[in-house]
């Protein structure tokens, strides 16, 4: 593990770069996405797959800033869940529309592409596997499993693990709460099973927990990562009024349960790179 | 008046170990008249901090704050849906700022929360939370206790609509000019008078004249011409282009050592005391 800085788990909403044999993949459009474009414009990188979870505004929020746009070779390719109504290009067009945005989204010079999926579509991008799965989470939220050399990363953001059922647009009505809670607990254990890493929604802790708000505790991720045999786990969504101290404290709470569980506990820190 | 930095940063956030001590938050300030008027200017991602020590100083049912827009871009509005204060049923937050080409600021404001962005209710709808009042307008003059407030249209762009603010009280005086650009020379003249003789002049710094400018925006030099021909005590400068760090902006600083007026750089936390 190397680290870009010294300290902080840092201050930026969620982005990931996944290098899989060459084929750039990012997770989210967080304020981070800024960083990770000024890296694959550098890199000339020319196709960029973006996976979305969701359309809340810190998990997209950094895609107008996003440099590649302003390169006419390139082109990105957004993916996510299906949305009806508004479809994820509308939600995207809304964010660059005046007054909010100098630059609407059709003045970009990258070509973009919106690609929708269904709960449980797999699809390639070079070498690597990517399968979708619909979480638990207030709006339609996608999780992902990215499978490249033998190697897998689960990406399980934004969701309530164990929570109620909170958004039922696109779920099928015939079937009832406790059917669909169930089902999708499974997702997230068919995201993760066997994963090298899980990135993980661990916004609260036990004593904080807030049953509406479609998040997740670290105990939570703890099992769910013993039952389906992944390798580690990493804290991710910090609460944004986290200091680098409390996060300490919280990998330290943590640890004997991680070690009876069997689970390697990280938590995210921004600017750090793993090679899987 | 008491004048505290929350985000001094344009464009985008950019928290990092290199600008840790400007700080990463976009665009907030907050002023508090001597008789303890709550006036913020815009709301980056500043105003949830502000928002969290508001709620910590018991800013409750029937409490009143003043949120003065200069216009609608992301970084000077996209804190308000995490302004906590706002869920408050009894508080009172008027929000100020430009109209909108073809829609009214409260509905653009509302899209802000729309759905498919943001899971918490629509607080601009007028049925959730605080209550809410919006004032729209280009140019005015109100007081808000003892707080005398001037605004007037400044050039930000050519699609932009931006306001800049003149603050008066106690005896204090600061000029707010954002986001502002002097393509045309007719563009001094609103700054000037906005900005004429005043304690402290906050003003935007995103260019630097050896580089590539950003349309729409200023220059240090351009911030402090500003702050000579209106007679200024000091110049702030503020709005830090994101990729600005911290060494970067002392160097820019003492680059003005010894010049007839006063010039610093907006830090992230920084409080100054304006009176007579």
């Amino acid at each position: 593990m190397a680290e870009a800085y010294a300290t902080g788990y840092g201050g930026n909403t969620p982005c990931l770069e996944i290098d899989a044999a060459g084929q750039s993949i990012i997770i989210d459009a967080g304020t981070g996405i800024r960083g990770a474009g000024q890296a694959l414009v550098a890199r000339g990188v020319e196709q960029i797959d973006l996976l979305l979870s969701h359309t809340h505004w810190d998990h997209i929020q950094g895609f107008p800033y996003f440099p590649p746009l302003d390169e006419e070779s390139v082109t990105v390719r957004v993916h996510g869940l299906r949305h009806s109504s508004p479809s994820l290009h509308e939600v995207f067009s809304g964010q660059q529309q005046a007054p909010f945005s100098p630059r609407p989204l059709a003045k970009v010079r990258a070509k973009l592409e919106f690609i929708e999926h269904e709960d449980g579509d797999q699809f390639h991008l070079g070498e690597t596997k990517v399968t979708c799965r619909r979480l638990n989470h207030p709006g339609i939220t996608a999780g992902y499993r990215v499978e490249s050399g033998g190697h897998v990363l689960a990406y399980i953001c934004d969701t309530d693990l164990d929570g109620d059922v909170l958004h039922v647009d696109g779920l099928d009505q015939a079937v009832d709460d406790a059917g669909w809670l169930e089902q999708l607990r499974q997702n997230a254990r068919d995201l993760g099973h066997s994963a090298d890493v899980m990135v993980c929604d661990t916004f609260f802790l036990p004593e904080e927990f807030e049953p509406l708000w479609g998040h997740s505790c670290p105990d939570e991720f703890l099992r769910l990562a013993a039952e389906v045999d992944a390798a580690g786990i990493w804290l991710f969504h910090h609460r944004p009024g986290r200091a680098d101290s409390d996060m300490d404290g919280i990998l330290e709470r943590y640890r004997s349960a991680a070690v009876a569980e069997g689970v390697q506990l990280h938590a995210a820190r921004e600017g750090v790179e793993v090679s899987l | 008046m008491r004048v505290k930095l929350w985000g001094t940063r344009g464009s985008v956030s950019n928290p990092s170990a290199g600008t840790r001590r400007y700080g990463g938050n976009t665009s907030c300030v907050e002023i508090r008249g001597t008789a303890g008027e709550v006036v913020i200017l815009d709301a980056g991602f500043g105003l949830h901090w502000l928002g969290q020590r508001l709620m910590g100083e018991g800013f409750s049912s029937g409490s009143e704050a003043h949120v003065l827009l200069s216009h609608l871009h992301w970084d000077h509005i996209q804190g308000l849906p995490f302004f906590t204060p706002m869920l408050v049923e009894g508080n009172h937050i008027c929000v100020y700022g430009p109209g909108v080409n073809g829609q009214g600021l409260k509905d653009a404001l509302m899209c802000q929360m729309e759905r498919a962005y943001c899971p918490v209710p629509n607080f601009f709808d007028d049925s959730i939370g605080a209550r809410l009042t919006v004032h729209e307008f280009d140019n005015a003059s109100f007081t808000i206790g003892g707080v005398e407030i001037r605004a007037r249209q400044i050039h930000h762009g050519d699609a932009a609509v931006c306001l800049g603010y003149r603050i008066e009280n106690d005896g204090g005086s600061l000029a707010y000019l954002p986001d502002v650009d002097y393509t045309d020379p007719e563009h001094f003249e609103s700054a000037l008078d906005l900005a004429e003789g005043v304690d402290l002049l906050i003003h935007d710094s995103l260019n630097r004249e050896d580089e590539e400018p950003v349309k729409g925006h200023a220059t240090d030099a351009d911030a402090v011409r500003v702050g000579e021909q209106a007679g200024v005590e000091q110049v702030m400068l503020f709005h830090h282009h994101p990729d600005r760090s911290d060494d970067e902006i002392d160097a820019v600083v003492a680059s003005y050592a010894g010049h007839r007026i006063r010039v610093s750089a907006a830090a992230q936390g920084d409080e100054i005391r304006l009176s007579s």
